[in-house]
């Protein structure tokens, strides 16, 4: 299966932004969905005074909580699971 | 310059003591390095005061040529009076070495000096004069390439009594840790906190006194540069990058937006961790050829914070701030390639401080590693 491509930003702004929040939720799903996610870390996304930012599967996700995060890729893990069945 | 001095320096406060009662000074001269650890009657804030009078005159009247008989006759004028002893004392060792080598130690009541040549653990010992009515052991000697010298206060030597060792470690104790436990090819930063950690586990991790440990390792001088902060015009960026690879030292780069400048220069990969081994600090990357890659602002606010705390434990840590430091430490001639580019959206109301400070906090942190002995020169870009 295809890995979902996450980028989350750890620079300056996002960190102060709460970035460490989302590193340990994708940390979460990667031990719950093993082998599904492909994490990157950036520097910056080009979005500072929008942060916390990630970037998943191509789209920019500005704002984002950590419980946000979490639904939006376990809902989009399980999507494509049902689409490789 | 032939030698360079590598300088570790330890310490702890005594159990329930917020200011620790020895003081290290460092002062480099133009061609020598003067060192002071100075040891004030007691501990705790009194302590700090004596030990801090003492230090800071003994550095600057030596640098400036004052004979030592002055010096010391100065200090014990200076010194404000203890009320509850009715005295006024600190006890000091003063270090002088130069850059081909030659050394000079005065010692006023601390435990002796250690001379670590080879495999060979030496106390030195030298002529003893009266000055001012007190006891000055003056010693000078030639020093070559590797050799150490160490600097302990009492709280080394008084380690473990009352707790794992009743009449404490004594030198010859420490003498027995450096030759036995001790890795001596490591760096002076990583010797003076094992010292430090085995005085802490005798003290079963209560120090009855102020413990302070200073190393000095005398090695070929080290040269690094640290690229911080965007150049200011965009178009530099390429000549900028350029000159950072430029010749043979050791290489940092710090801030994400500098670190994808430099990526994108060279045309090669910025690698990411996500991993946090501290949450305060965002975490390191790295770039070929460069030793380090850390994040800007946060992390070297955290470098000036550990620096203005004096004694610095880094030796295990990995967070960005530590492993920075602990390269800083490394170095004996840094250079400070400070961009003056500022982020736009760092400047919006809504985070918690403006980060726009770059330029002040190396400032600050240039005076800190000068403070340290290090020669430190920034080139704004």
């Amino acid at each position: 299966m295809e890995k979902i491509a996450v980028e989350i930003c750890v620079g300056t702004s996002c960190h102060l932004y709460g970035a460490l929040d989302l590193a340990q939720v994708l940390e979460e799903v990667n031990m719950k969905y093993p082998e599904r996610l492909e994490i990157i870390s950036r520097t910056c996304l080009g979005n500072c005074d929008k942060g916390p930012n990630v970037r998943l599967a191509g789209k920019l996700l500005e704002r984002i909580t950590p419980e946000e995060l979490r639904n939006i890729i376990i809902q989009l893990v399980q999507k494509k699971e049902k689409e490789n069945e | 310059m032939k030698f360079a001095l590598d300088t570790g320096i330890a310490g702890l406060a005594k159990k329930g003591e917020e200011l620790c009662g020895d003081v290290v000074e460092i002062k480099k001269g133009q061609n020598s390095t003067v060192v002071v650890l100075s040891d004030g009657l007691g501990s705790g804030v009194k302590a700090n005061i004596l030990a801090t009078l003492t230090s800071k005159i003994a550095a600057n009247l030596l640098a400036k040529g004052v004979s030592l008989p002055e010096v010391v006759h100065t200090i014990t004028e200076t010194l404000p009076v203890c009320q509850t002893r009715k005295i006024a004392y600190s006890t000091f060792t003063v270090i002088q070495i130069d850059e081909e080598g030659r050394f000079q130690a005065t010692q006023v009541d601390n435990p002796p000096v250690l001379l670590v040549r080879k495999s060979e653990i030496i106390p030195l010992t030298g002529k003893v004069k009266n000055i001012a009515g007190r006891n000055i052991m003056e010693t000078s000697l030639e020093l070559s390439e590797g050799d150490i010298i160490i600097l302990v206060s009492d709280g080394v030597t008084h380690a473990g009594i009352g707790a794992l060792l009743p009449l404490g470690l004594g030198i010859d104790g420490l003498i027995k840790i450096l030759g036995n436990k001790i890795n001596l090819l490591a760096n002076a930063q990583e010797i003076a906190e094992e010292i430090l950690e085995h005085c802490e586990t005798f003290s079963a991790l209560e120090p009855g006194d102020d413990i302070t440990v200073v190393v000095l390792k005398l090695r070929k001088p080290v040269r690094g540069i640290m690229l911080s902060g965007p150049p200011l015009s965009e178009k530099d960026d390429s000549l900028v990058v350029e000159e950072f690879f430029a010749g043979e030292r050791r290489r940092v780069v710090c801030g994400g937006t500098t670190a994808n400048i430099v990526a994108r220069e060279r045309q090669v990969n910025l690698a990411v961790d996500y991993f946090y081994d501290d949450p305060l600090i965002p975490p390191t990357g790295s770039l070929p050829g460069v030793d380090l890659v850390t994040e800007g602002i946060i992390t070297l606010t955290k470098v000036v914070e550990l620096l203005e705390k004096g004694a610095v434990h880094v030796k295990n840590k990995k967070d960005g701030a530590s492993r920075l430091l602990k390269w800083l430490l490394e170095c004996d001639e840094i250079e400070l390639m400070v961009g003056l580019r500022v982020n736009p959206a760092h400047m919006k109301g809504d985070l918690p401080f403006h980060l726009g400070l770059r330029a002040t906090l190396l400032q600050r942190l240039a005076g800190l590693l000068s403070g340290r002995g290090k020669r430190v020169h920034i080139k704004w870009v």
